[in-house]
């Protein structure tokens, strides 16, 4: 073969142009041979990741799905308990209505106590979400330890022996001093773990042990242990007792009532408090609930030894003493409310002058003098919100006191209650002795 | 840069100027590579300029003018290959003002080590003034680009533009 120079130039440009295209194949499959790993490997991290998910979604989803179950089981518990103490004090008010006078005391102290029970419930219903929503705090005050226990001996007398129980409180003994806690807390956790024996055992005893664990000059460790002989829990019931909403057993609330509340309140409490609640049960020996806690001590400078117990009227008259002839403006919609609510406080000997609304409250105020103002808070043509801000505006009323009187018993309105100028706050049901007080420290009589 | 610039290049070269041209600035521009690019691969964009200056040497075009051919034809290519791109836009500003905020990201997830320009857009009646920011700076790869958008959408533009600073250049385009 001859080749030409032509020829031998042409055959040096197809070579380089085939080692050039060579040359980029090569590095094109590197690339995609890397991006392929890439891939392959973002692909198996991705099916993990998908996996993971899932499964965390599975778990919410039944998380979710108990807990709606829970809700809706909670809900007709709760409307069942409210039905009951209501079921009484209605069928009680018609047949006192229906009854000679000499017979409505009985129906009335029934209703009183159907009432009681009503509240209870309600009460722990919003402690309960309080609890759930973050917002339950512990008070520190002294207190005597003697008060909270005679006050649960009071409590539980008449059921202990109506059900032929025994209930025994041991307490340490010379127990001079006085204790920082919540006292009110304390005792609720008492009556609830001491309710619950109460209310499981049909025969034999109730016992409240309060031991000394541990003293010095500062602290003292208490251990409270509340034990029974009654029905007593396996292990699988013990495990569901301090769940929101649970009873040992749901068929058990129809059977012995309650809203099932009562023992997460109270671990609750126990905890705030740097306690914890522990359990020991068997089927058939009963039950006992305990827990230890610690409180600052403080010596007792006076001698308490021997109190005079006072009866609530005795008490109230007390306070009302001090009060006669206070004016009161009562600012309140519902007649029954102005009729509670005034009736309590003439009982007492106070001026009362009721309105309607806010905008009466104003009228009123114009041409009259008051000591004090008592304001519901909703209220048609103008709410006690609405009111009280028009009332502080004007410089003269600037340090009368207005103490809200309110069935929203949240923080939040009390916090609003406090910020558009009210002075103090009353729940409704309104407790005489405690209203009374208030407008007492209120005029700093 | 993006291999696949390179790589239209050479298309761009082989069409227009012929195969021996291409083996010609290959050869003059002296490559790392021998000029081996892949549309996969990242290259330094001072190759791509040293190939324009010897095409501008063997066809007495200038620089300016061959880089802002090549823009136009890119445009064209790239609307071939991610049509995606260019669907449910409606016009040439539209499409424009969607280069940084959508085509851009979308480029990024398809190769995370590319250095994209910046395109700063805003419309003022019938002008879009567009700032295009890019440590390469070659604005005449930019106008280009341009010029083939309103090639794409049948728009005659009328482009100013005007250099702000060393990597900055701001152009204003009027229809």
């Amino acid at each position: 073969m001859n080749m030409t120079v032509e020829d031998d130039n042409l055959d040096i440009k197809w070579r380089k142009r085939l080692y050039r295209e060579r040359l980029a194949r090569q590095a094109a499959e590197e690339l995609l041979e890397e991006k392929s790993r890439e891939l392959y490997l973002l692909n198996l991290d991705l099916e993990k990741q998908v996996k993971q998910r899932t499964h965390e979604l599975n778990v919410a989803l039944v998380k979710a799905e108990v807990a709606v179950k829970v809700k809706a089981d909670f809900i007709a518990n709760m409307s069942h308990e409210i039905r009951t103490p209501m079921n009484a004090i209605i069928g009680l008010s018609l047949l006192g209505m229906n009854s000679p006078v000499d017979k409505q005391y009985d129906y009335l102290r029934n209703i009183a106590g159907a009432s009681e029970s009503l509240l209870a419930i309600l009460n722990d219903i919003l402690d309960f979400s309080k609890i759930e929503s973050g917002n339950m705090k512990i008070e520190l005050d002294y207190f005597n330890l003697d008060d909270v226990i005679e006050n649960i001996t009071i409590l539980f007398t008449e059921e202990i022996r109506h059900k032929g129980l025994t209930l025994n409180i041991v307490q340490p003994i010379n127990l001079n001093f006085l204790l920082k806690g919540d006292s009110l807390r304390l005792k609720q956790i008492l009556i609830n773990l001491i309710n619950n024996s109460v209310k499981f055992t049909q025969k034999g005893f109730v016992n409240l042990d309060i031991s000394l664990i541990s003293q010095n000059e500062k602290e003292i460790q208490l251990n409270f242990a509340i034990k029974d002989s009654g029905i007593g829990m396996n292990e699988e019931q013990q495990k569901l007792l301090f769940q929101s909403f649970s009873q040992a057993d749901t068929s058990i609330s129809r059977r012995f009532g309650g809203s099932g509340l009562g023992l997460v309140i109270s671990q609750k409490f126990v905890e705030l408090m740097g306690g914890k609640i522990i359990c020991n049960s068997k089927p058939d020996f009963g039950s006992e609930f305990s827990f230890t806690l610690s409180f600052e001590i403080k010596k007792l400078e006076t001698d308490f030894s021997n109190p005079i117990k006072k009866t609530l009227s005795e008490l109230i008259a007390e306070v009302a003493k001090s009060l006669e002839n206070t004016r009161v403006l009562l600012v309140e919609d519902t007649p029954l409310s102005q009729q509670v609510a005034s009736q309590f406080l003439r009982n007492a000997k106070l001026h009362v002058t009721v309105a309607d609304n806010g905008k009466e409250a104003l009228a009123l105020l114009e041409k009259n003098t008051f000591d004090i103002i008592l304001m519901d808070v909703q209220m048609p043509v103008m709410d006690g919100f609405e009111a009280t801000k028009i009332i502080r505006k004007n410089s003269q009323f600037a340090h009368l006191p207005i103490i809200a009187m309110s069935a929203g018993v949240t923080l939040d309105e009390q916090e609003k209650c406090q910020e558009v100028g009210m002075s103090d706050f009353i729940a409704k049901p309104i407790n005489p002795l405690q209203m009374l007080e208030k407008i007492k420290h209120k005029l700093r009589i | 840069m993006l291999g696949r610039i390179f790589t239209e290049f050479f298309t761009l070269v082989e069409t227009e100027f012929g195969d021996d041209m291409l083996d010609d600035i290959i050869e003059d521009a002296t490559l790392p590579n021998e000029g081996a690019y892949t549309a996969l691969g990242n290259y330094d964009y001072l190759e791509l300029l040293r190939l324009v200056t010897a095409l501008s040497e063997h066809t007495h075009i200038g620089v300016s003018d061959l880089v802002k051919i090549f823009g136009t034809f890119l445009f064209k290519r790239l609307v071939l290959i991610y049509p995606n791109f260019t669907e449910n836009k409606d016009d040439c500003f539209e499409f424009l003002s969607s280069i940084d905020t959508i085509i851009h990201v979308e480029v990024k997830k398809l190769y995370p080590n590319a250095s994209l320009p910046k395109f700063d857009t805003s419309i003022q009646e019938d002008t879009l003034v567009m700032i295009y920011q890019s440590d390469k700076n070659i604005p005449d790869l930019a106008e280009g680009l341009i010029i083939g958008a309103g090639q794409y959408f049948s728009e005659n533009l009328i482009i100013n533009r005007r250099l702000l600073d060393d990597h900055a250049t701001e152009f204003r385009i009027t229809r």
